[in-house]
Order: C-alpha cells, then sequence, then structure tokens
C-alpha cells in the first residue's frame, strides 16, 4: 500500500491529539462508571448505613409507596412510572407532566421518606459517570466524547493495523518507562478493543440519540416527528379515565403474580390513570439474559390482564434499545459478568492513564509540569472514591466532601509533586481502603454475594492501579531512567 | 516518538478544513446514507439502527476526512454525495 507511511503518521497525529484531549474525561467517567456498574448494591449497602439494621428480605414495601403517594395528593388521573431496586428498599418514581403540572422526581426509601435527590454516593458517582454535575451541557460533552472516542479507536486500530500481533504480544518491561508505557499501552488496548468500542457506541447512543436520528426522522416523515413518536412510546393506556377515584390496595400481589407467572423479575411498573377507576398497570420484567423483556398491561379494578407482549412480538426499536441498554448496564448474566466488566473497565482506565502518561513523557521537556495537571485529577478521583466510600459510614450526603477531596488532592500535587505524589497517593488510597475494608467486613454479615461486591471493587480498584504504577516505578529504580522529579 | 510531520496537514487552516469536512460532512453523508437505505428498506427501521451504526459511520468518515488527500477533493465528495442522496430522497 502506497499510503501506509502516511496512513500510520496521519492517523498516529488524530489518535495522540484525540487522545490528549479525552484521556483525563474518559478516566474519570471509566472510573465513576465501573463503580455506577454496581449501582443498586451500593444503594443498598447505603440503606443499611442510614438504617443502622437488615431489612428483612422479602419486604414489599410498594404498597406503601402507593398509599404514600395516594395521601399526598394531586396525582390522581397522572401517568406514573416507578422503578424497583433489586432488594424491593428502593423506588424511584417519575411522575409524568402534563400542561397543568409539571414532570416530578422521588426517590424512595424504605422508610417512606422522600429522600434528597442525589445526595447519595451511588447517584453522585452515576451522575458523573454522564458529566451531569456540568450544567446544562454535560450530557452533550459526554455524547461528543463519546464521538471522539470511537474516532480515537479507530485511529489507534489503524496506527497498529501493520504489527497488530506482533505488538500485542511484546512487553519490555525492563527497557525504558517510555517503552513500557507503550508496550502496555498496546497490549492493554488491544485487549480491552471490543469492550471500549462497545461502551463508546451505546454510551453515544444514550447520550446524542436525537442528534444521530433527527435529520432522517425530519425527512422520511416530511416534517412531522409524531408519526416517530409513536414507535418510541411504550404501551399506551387502552382506556380513558373515568374521574372516578379507586379503592386500591393490592399492588404488590400484581407484581407478584406477574413475577411468578412470566418467571421474570419486575424491571418497571408504569401506572396509567393513577387512583382512578379506569387506572392500568403496565409491568415490564426481564431475565437475566440480554434482550428478554416481556410486557403485561393489567386493569387494575377486576385484575383481568389486558395485553400481553413477549419478547418474539416486540418492536425493532424496543430489540435495539434492550440490546444497547444491556451490554452498557451488564444487565445479563447476574454478578460475575459485572465484575468482568469492571476489571475490564478499569483496565481501560490504565490504558487512558499510560496514553496520557506517553504524551507527557515524550514532551516534558516543552511542557514543564503538564504532568501534574494529569497525576492530580486522576489520584485526586482515586483517592476521593475511596475516602466518600468510607465517610459515607458517618456523612449522609457526601457530595460536598467527594468534590472538596478530589480538589485538595488535585492540589496538592504542587506542593509534593512527581513521583513523590504518587507514592503518598498509593499509600494514602490504599490505607482508606484498608479501614474502610475493616470496617465492611465488622458491621456486615455476608449472606449473599451482592455483599462482597463493595469489597471486591475497592481492592479490585487498588489492585489493578498499584501493580500498574509498582511495575512502572520498578522500572524506574531499575534502569534509571528518570522521571524528573520537579522540585 | 511523535508522528512525522512531513505527512501532516501544513497550516492550521487546512487543519479547520479537514475537521469541518469530518465534523459536519461527515454527519451529512452518514445521515445521507441511511437516507439511501431508507429508500429500500423500511424507513422506521433503518432510523432504529442508524441510532448505533450512526455512532460507527460517522468517526469512521472523521477520520476519512483527513486522510483524503486534496481537502478540496474531500469536500466535494462529503457535501455534494450528501446533497445528491438527500435530494433524492426527499423527493421520493
Amino acid at each position: 500500500m502506497i499510503l501506509n507511511n502516511r496512513l500510520h503518521n496521519i492517523s498516529l497525529n488524530l489518535h495522540t491529539v484525540s487522545g490528549v484531549i479525552l484521556c483525563v474525561i474518559l478516566f474519570v467517567i471509566f472510573y465513576c462508571g465501573a463503580f455506577a456498574l454496581f449501582k443498586n448494591d451500593i444503594a443498598a449497602w447505603e440503606e443499611r448505613v442510614d438504617l443502622q439494621k437488615e431489612l428483612p428480605s422479602g419486604t414489599n414495601l410498594l404498597d406503601d409507596v402507593y398509599h404514600n403517594l395516594q395521601n399526598k395528593g394531586n396525582y390522581q388521573n397522572r401517568e406514573i412510572l416507578i422503578f424497583q431496586f433489586e432488594d424491593k428498599s428502593n423506588f424511584k418514581l417519575f411522575v409524568a407532566g402534563d400542561s397543568t403540572y409539571k414532570r416530578e422526581f422521588f426517590h424512595f426509601t424504605d422508610r417512606l421518606k422522600e429522600r434528597p435527590n442525589y445526595t447519595s454516593l451511588n447517584d453522585l458517582l452515576y451522575h458523573i459517570h454522564y458529566l451531569r454535575p456540568i450544567p446544562i451541557a454535560g450530557i452533550y460533552i459526554a455524547g461528543i466524547v463519546c464521538l471522539l472516542f470511537v474516532f480515537s479507536i479507530i485511529t489507534g486500530v489503524l496506527v497498529q493495523l501493520k504489527k497488530f500481533f506482533k505488538d500485542f504480544f511484546l512487553l519490555r518491561k525492563r527497557k525504558k518507562r517510555l517503552t513500557f508505557l507503550k508496550d502496555s499501552h498496546v497490549a492493554l488496548g488491544v485487549i480491552t478493543l471490543p469492550f471500549q468500542l462497545m461502551f463508546a457506541v451505546t454510551g453515544g447512543v444514550f447520550c446524542l440519540l436525537l442528534i444521530l436520528i433527527i435529520p432522517q426522522v425530519l425527512v422520511q416523515f416530511n416534517g412531522d416527528t409524531s408519526k416517530m413518536e409513536k414507535y418510541f412510546e411504550d404501551v399506551p393506556a387502552t382506556v380513558e379515565s373515568l374521574n372516578k377515584p379507586l379503592h386500591f390496595n393490592e399492588l404488590s400481589s400484581f407484581v407478584n403474580e406477574f413475577e411468578m407467572e412470566n418467571e421474570v423479575s419486575l424491571n418497571y411498573l408504569r401506572i396509567y390513570h393513577f387512583g382512578d377507576e379506569n387506572m392500568q398497570l403496565l409491568m415490564a420484567g426481564r431475565k437475566d439474559e440480554v434482550d428478554s423483556e416481556i410486557k403485561s398491561l393489567y386493569q387494575a379494578s377486576t385484575g383481568v390482564l389486558v395485553e400481553h407482549y413477549s419478547n418474539e412480538e416486540a418492536a425493532l426499536f424496543e430489540h435495539v434499545n434492550n440490546w444497547l441498554s444491556d451490554l452498557h448496564y451488564a444487565n445479563f448474566g447476574g454478578v460475575a459478568v459485572k465484575f468482568i466488566y469492571f476489571i475490564l473497565a478499569l483496565i481501560s482506565c490504565v490504558v487512558f492513564y499510560s496514553g496520557g502518561l506517553l504524551w507527557i513523557e515524550t514532551r516534558k521537556k516543552k511542557l514543564k509540569r503538564i504532568d501534574f495537571y494529569f497525576e492530580g485529577i486522576i489520584w485526586g478521583l482515586i483517592v476521593a472514591v475511596i475516602f466518600s466510600f468510607l465517610m459515607r459510614y458517618w456523612v449522609a450526603s457526601v457530595t460536598t466532601l467527594f468534590y472538596g477531596v478530589w480538589i485538595l488532592w488535585a492540589v496538592l500535587v504542587f506542593v509534593i509533586g512527581g513521583n513523590k505524589y504518587v507514592r503518598i497517593s498509593k499509600l494514602v488510597a490504599l490505607a482508606l481502603t484498608l479501614i474502610f475494608l475493616t470496617h465492611y467486613f465488622l458491621a456486615e454479615d455476608f449472606n449473599s454475594i451482592h455483599k462482597l461486591t463493595i469489597p471486591f471493587m475497592c481492592i479490585a480498584a487498588m489492585v489493578v492501579f498499584i501493580l500498574y504504577q509498582q511495575t512502572a516505578l520498578f522500572n524506574i529504580k531499575k534502569t534509571q531512567t528518570t522521571r524528573t522529579n520537579k522540585e | 516518538m511523535p508522528a512525522n510531520k512531513k505527512y501532516l496537514a501544513e497550516s492550521s487552516g487546512q487543519k479547520i478544513v479537514s475537521l469541518f469536512n469530518g465534523f459536519i460532512g461527515g454527519y451529512l453523508l452518514s445521515q445521507s446514507f441511511h437516507l439511501l437505505f431508507g429508500l429500500f428498506f423500511d424507513e422506521v427501521n433503518v432510523i432504529v439502527v442508524s441510532v448505533f451504526t450512526m455512532m460507527l459511520v460517522w468517526p469512521t468518515f472523521m477520520v476519512l476526512a483527513f486522510l483524503i488527500k486534496p481537502r478540496w477533493l474531500c469536500s466535494l465528495i462529503y457535501f455534494g454525495s450528501s446533497f445528491l442522496i438527500m435530494s433524492i430522497a426527499y423527493n421520493l
């Protein structure tokens, strides 16, 4: 190929430029996203911490949630969407808005107290995952990041095209820091390539859905978007509301019946015409597989099954949506798949980290202190996450603490600087992890696998990073290739 | 190991043109690609599938915009063909 040299150099340049823009932001997204994979387990743990006791298993508080809503008033006849957490003690409720009412959102805990929104640690990590704390533009920035991430992956593959397999098996550990970084970047990058591509595509779809399809919708339907909307909507109610109140008491028995009959677990519950004579309940359940959602529509007053939608009958959009979200959230195959996802996400973080270091290492002379910002943000995040996990035992809302520690630790790099900073961060993170784990193991009794996820996460995060750092530093000691300490 | 300067765009103007081609032209071209498929298959299905194929096709065109050598040719191909396909798809 005549283009070969040109192709290699241009794609290397593109990969470098896009990589430098992305590496820190992707690190943050992947690190928080890895923890957010176990969002439900963290939420359940936070509940246990807040309550100081464990909930009796099998309690179903759905009925209480229903009564609570009914007593609040103001929700008659409206559409309500309920998400139930795995341990059935946490509920998320979305109340649809219309011309007279605004859209609303609640988070119910088992105490049936409304929790202030977005203060818990699991929410915080999940929101940082898609850059929600940046006002208005956050999710679009995340979308653009996904787009550039695909771009970066494509150019990265093009760079390695000639020696894809040869370089994959190459790890010159004891030569120079630069070669070690490069070899590990390539090898780990190739290992996580399909995983990263999957996340880039699915994440981009979630963030940029409208931008991706709107021109086609406008052209195909001559500007009439309402024709498309019906394909994206959920199963609608089959009857109109009667404006007569209904005394209803058995929401949880409906759910139990639905779960027993179809051998699924409830995914979400949509209530049409809340509290009305013609109230209808749409339940969606899923098995532990990819794309296995089924739906049933019940009439609440009579208990009749109005319609049932099996997975085969679902529209193509449902299938695509199920596949994308199941792949992204690791909703299939149980906890084991989430463990694998978590490890792969951490390895992806290492890829971004080594990529950033590579760029810094080659331009260190020109750009002084650039690695301080890089190391500061990354180690600040690692320390802040484990610190807020620990502090969650004593503080109910860790948001301020989290950002405070992150910023402080990032600033600290200018005080300490260089290798010493990395070593100290490593030690502090390790110490915090150990204290947290001791606390955790003393407080919990391990009767389900879900209680092992949090220690697993903390240990895995530490092991991956410290192992990587240790190897990189070991190199320096052995070969005396100095990474200038700018003190 | 930075890339060899010989093969890269010389001025920042050229870089901006390439970026514009890739970002805007690539977007239009990938959209019109899907419109073209919409002529032969069910439109709704094509739109639904396009939510994730767009995420693959658009960045690919972005990369190609930097690789196609004369930049005006790249602009011509991207914008010309997308407007051609769009006008066909819109009028049918």
